[in-house]
């Protein structure tokens, strides 16, 4: 009988045992590695499996015009939530969403198949519009929800949209205030953290953080919204007249700095600005573009010289033949053949260029051009708002002779409008030279109060109260007796000067026909409420005249919203010069031997009136080379034949 | 008096202490883990609480009688046990509750019971009195290690049939374990380990299943598939790693509360990993690993080599489970759905723990009682030459 030995039985215990024993400490091991290895990165997917996040959306702040009334808000736009899982059938429902959404049917079919509890539909399904929201709820289809959703809106369309600015799609400023103040307006999102079961249960063991949202602070401006229209009003009308290159204007309180309104052509509405072309919305002309101002700047080298006493306006008299000699280089005046003999008033009315430099050389270099910086040129004036210009001045070691005379009458500076509208409002408020600003006030959005207020700053004293009183006379005349006569308006007292600024093209030159031409005004001139700056660049069809184009915008500006505003006619001011004959002539065209189709391009500054019948022009009425004011009549005759004598 | 302090001191207090110890810490553990599935499910908070106590006040009872009642006479009991024992493995297929997709349990009152785990006791009971009988031609193939693996075989299907893979492939291994220390011959193990191949290629087909493969893929890459076979093994993870070097502190968890799925059962090792961190868990690991060596220890004592195959089969009863369930909560091994021994949730598995820990110790009484006598027994003629070579243990009763 054979038996099996012990020996072989105990080493098989023994081997069950060390077995039993390795086992262990595997097990032992493989929970160490599990826990202090990879525990930390485990760590993190508990509280990530843990917590929840329940986000609550702030409510971005309004703007809202000086008035309370609303320039921005926010109006209902849900967005689009699948629940992958309870969609039936996918293949349906992604075409039906493509169709609504107007995105592919591939991609569609990758969101409503999603293995993800729910998946949001970004950006295709974001802020419906009225029609995609009712489309989604009339189909009704499993699985689709609409989540509450806001966007932006600008009740104003167009209107004041370089200033505005926009916001993206989640509601984050991207461009003007919307942008500039973002960090107050957009608020905090809140959130309610908690720990919660595998259900999604919360679990009351463990202390859950809630971070209420905070609504955005409502941003009251300084901008009023009735100023603002009369702005965006003129604008449309002078593009549709003038069909310009660009268009820009301003309107400031010179007693605060505050922006009153601005605009720009070409403009966009905020809440499309991706059909628009971004150098469209990138461009706040008012701000950003830099150009040389032309005679607005004379305002400058008149305050300065007032200032320093180097003028007396009513006793220095001034010879103008038409043009001055500079180190050799001859400036022209505007007019040909010169003003003349005129008091320093006159000069200024005329806008005479010999008469200005003439001021620049009495001041010198150094008079100058410091106060042409102290009035803020150079560099940028601060306002709340991106993409300011900084303007360019000559370098101080570059200033001859030569640039001081140009200087004094606006050419060879670059300077940006709002630089002008800022230097001139200190030029007439009593000599303070503001930070432009367009934010008034921070207001709780729910109890309606005030929660901060931004300061009127005043960065410099330029000149005196009695300079600045002068000043105002001087400009007050240019209105009512000089260049600026179309911007009279009856009871208001208006000031200002006209401006056509050479434009510098790309070959470095001068360009040729092709002027920016502005008008800077202000009323009512015993105590300025309103400070106006109107830049039309390149008007077509018309002389390019500050006076002729800008001008009258500007009156009528300046008119409407000093109504608007509620400010006081004013009964002491300077009296309108009716018969000032000092409009530029245009010369009468030689038009005898044209056909009649062809002097339609004449009838832009003349107006034609026709006496006969036929095709050809036989005679016309005055005659070819005389001057005559601008729109004035001329009579042509016309015959069947080319010249009157055939028949 | 003085008889039974002595009858008592030869008890292994290790073998006495541990196992109640154990199951102690274990239900306080299924309170905190259950506590919160419990309330979710419409109990008390305590419901899986009173329930275990009840079944480990039944176990004590059970311990206490086994611990008393000489192990000896299951040999002569076992073919009465493993009629019953078919009986249950018949009659819960015919008349059994399901529960988990699967026919495990009978329900007699208030009272659930698992029939394959008294089949885990019997069968071992059977092997090792099979075993023990054959043990002079253990080596013949045929006659000596065949023959019983028929009955073993028609166990395994019955609790294959319900299916509980996870109770068959323990009750599998334990009969391994049983059969290679019986002294089998290598060749006749090849031979079974053959066999066992050829059934598990033919059974393998039927076995599976969507799910399982899941399992499987879910111990390797887990966080390839989060939301079907990796989940239970992350959320294991995560409870483990959470808990650190001593976690988060009894009652803490936060696993428990729905994400850990069977909180009280298959993954409590996880709970008090995340509660109680990697002391808790060398502690545990460190009774459960005392009693099996412990049990492995005393076999290699017992003379009588019934008993010596008892406690092996009732030593690689704890150990194989434990390993399966904690080698399933770490990712070593897939998840069977195996519980932890006197830890998880589960009455009939406790009651049966219990009743092996009684045998097991009077087996280990009566090892320590010969220890006592050994001369009686060095006295034994005509064994001496078959173990010259070792040294001072004594040959098999035969």
């Amino acid at each position: 009988m054979k038996r099996v030995s012990t020996v072989t039985v105990r080493k098989r215990i023994v081997t069950v045992f060390l077995f039993g024993l390795l086992l262990f400490m595997i097990i032992d091991f493989r929970l160490g590695y599990v826990q202090f290895i990879i525990g930390d990165k485990l760590m993190d997917k508990a509280n990530e499996s843990w917590s929840r996040d329940i986000v609550f959306e702030a409510d971005r702040g309004k703007i809202l015009d000086s008035n309370g009334d609303i320039l921005a808000e926010n109006v209902s736009a849900p967005s689009i939530t699948v629940v992958p899982r309870q969609i039936q059938n996918p293949q349906k429902v992604a075409e039906n969403l493509a169709n609504i959404l107007d995105m592919p049917e591939k991609k569609a079919y990758e969101y409503v198949t999603k293995n993800e509890s729910s998946v949001n539909i970004h950006p295709e399904g974001r802020k419906l519009s009225e029609k995609q929201e009712k489309a989604v709820r009339t189909l009704n289809m499993d699985g689709v929800y609409l989540a509450k959703d806001s966007k932006r809106h600008y009740p104003y369309g167009d209107y004041l949209s370089h200033v505005l600015g926009f916001t993206g799609i989640d509601n984050q400023g991207l461009m003007g205030l919307e942008l500039y103040y973002d960090d107050k307006l957009k608020g905090e999102k809140g959130s309610l953290s908690y720990y919660s079961d595998a259900k999604g249960k919360k679990l009351e063991s463990i202390a859950d953080i809630y971070n209420a949202p905070k609504d955005g602070l409502d941003l009251k401006t300084t901008i009023n919204s009735k100023v603002q229209t009369i702005m965006e009003r003129e604008l449309d009308l002078a593009v549709a007249k003038y069909n310009p290159d660009g268009a820009s204007a301003i309107a400031v309180n010179p007693k605060t700095g505050g922006v009153l309104g601005m605009t720009t052509r070409p403009n966009f509405n905020p809440e499309n600005y991706q059909d628009v072309d971004s150098s469209i919305f990138d461009r706040n002309l008012p701000i950003w573009s830099t150009y040389e101002p032309g005679s607005t700047f004379k305002i400058i080298t008149l305050a300065s010289a007032l200032e320093e006493e180097t003028v007396d306006l009513e006793e220095d008299e001034f010879d103008d033949d038409g043009s001055i000699s500079i180190d050799g280089t001859h400036l022209h005046c505007w007019k040909e053949g010169g003003h003349g003999h005129q008091s320093y008033l006159e000069v200024v009315q005329n806008s005479c260029n010999p008469g200005f430099v003439n001021l620049g050389m009495k001041l010198g270099k150094e008079k100058l051009f410091t106060y042409i910086k102290d009035f803020g040129f150079g560099k940028k004036t601060g306002i709340d708002l991106q993409g300011e210009g900084n303007g360019i001045l000559f370098d101080p070691e570059d200033i001859g002779p030569v640039e001081l005379a140009t200087t004094s009458f606006g050419q060879g500076v670059s300077v940006t409008p709002i630089q002008q509208v800022m230097a001139v409002a200190a030029a007439v408020n009593g000599g303070n030279l503001y930070e432009p600003h367009i934010a008034k006030e921070w207001i709780d959005s729910r109890t309606g109060k005030t929660v901060d207020n931004f300061e009127n700053e005043i960065k410099d004293k330029v000149i005196s109260e009695s300079t600045s009183k002068e000043l105002r006379y001087a400009l007050e005349s240019v209105v009512a007796k000089g260049t600026g006569k179309p911007a009279y308006v009856d009871g208001y007292r208006v000031g200002g000067k006209t401006g056509t600024a050479q434009k510098v093209g790309p070959d470095g030159q001068y360009m040729q026909d092709n002027y920016i031409v502005s008008f800077i005004g202000f009323a009512p001139a015993d105590d300025p409420e309103i400070v106006v700056y109107v830049a039309i660049d390149n008007p077509k069809d018309t002389l390019q005249f500050g006076g002729v184009v800008a001008a009258p915008i500007v009156g009528t500006i300046i008119g409407d919203s000093l109504r608007a505003m509620g400010v006081e006619p004013r009964e002491d001011g300077l009296e309108k010069e009716v018969d000032w004959p000092e409009q530029p002539k245009v010369e009468v065209p030689d038009l005898i031997g044209l056909k009649k189709k062809d002097v339609t391009e004449y009838m832009t500054n003349l107006s034609i009136e026709v006496e006969g019948s036929g095709d050809h022009i036989i005679d016309q009425e005055p005659k070819a080379g005389s001057k005559v004011e601008e729109g004035a009549k001329i009579r042509i005759y016309l015959s069947n034949k080319k010249d009157r004598d055939s028949d | 008096m003085m008889k039974m302090m002595k009858k008592l001191k030869d008890y292994d207090f290790t073998l006495i202490i541990t196992p109640i110890l154990l199951t102690a810490f274990g239900t306080v553990m299924i309170y905190s883990a259950s506590m919160v599935s419990a309330v979710v499910e419409g109990f008390e908070s305590t419901h899986y609480l009173f329930k275990q106590l009840q079944w480990f006040m039944l176990g004590l009872v059970g311990f206490a009688f086994c611990a008393l009642f000489p192990y000896k006479y299951y040999q002569r009991l076992i073919k009465p046990i493993i009629l019953v024992i078919i009986v249950l493995l018949v009659g819960v297929l015919l008349f059994g509750e399901v529960r988990n997709n699967a026919k495990s349990w009978f329900q007699l009152g208030p009272i659930h019971l698992q029939p394959a785990e008294f089949a885990k006791l019997g069968l071992i009971m059977y092997l090792a009195s099979v075993y023990s009988k054959k043990q002079s031609y253990i080596d013949e193939f045929n006659k000596g290690v065949l023959p019983p693996l028929i009955l073993t075989g028609l166990m395994l299907g019955l609790i294959v049939l319900q299916p509980d893979i996870g109770t068959a492939f323990i009750i599998f291994l334990i009969a391994c374990t049983i059969i290679f220390s019986s002294g089998i011959r290598f060749k006749h193990l090849f031979i079974l380990v053959a066999i066992g191949l050829i059934v598990l290629a033919i059974a393998l087909p039927n076995m599976v299943t969507d799910t399982r493969i899941d399992r499987f893929t879910g111990a390797y890459e887990p966080f390839e598939a989060p939301e079907t076979g990796g989940y239970h093994l992350i959320q294991s993870y995560i409870a483990i790693g959470v808990g650190g070097l001593t976690g988060e502190g009894l009652g803490q968890s936060v696993q428990k509360l729905g994400y850990l799925m069977e909180a009280h059962t298959d993954f409590i090792m996880a709970i008090i990993s995340e509660e109680l961190g990697f002391v808790g868990v060398v502690i545990v690991i460190g009774m459960l690993a005392t009693i099996v060596l412990r049990g492995l220890f005393i076999a290699n004592k017992c003379k009588d080599s019934f008993g010596a195959l008892l406690a092996i089969g009732i030593s690689s009863m704890v150990g194989i489970q434990a390993f399966i369930n904690l080698g399933a909560i770490s990712g070593v091994l897939p998840i069977t759905g195996v519980t932890l021994p006197f830890i998880s949730y589960g009455g009939s598995s406790l009651l049966i723990l219990l009743i092996s820990m009684g045998i097991l110790n009077n087996i280990a009484k009566s090892v320590n009682e010969e220890r006592q006598q050994p001369e009686t027994v060095k006295e034994q003629p005509g064994l001496e030459k078959n173990v010259l070579n070792y040294r001072g243990g004594r040959p098999w009763s035969s």
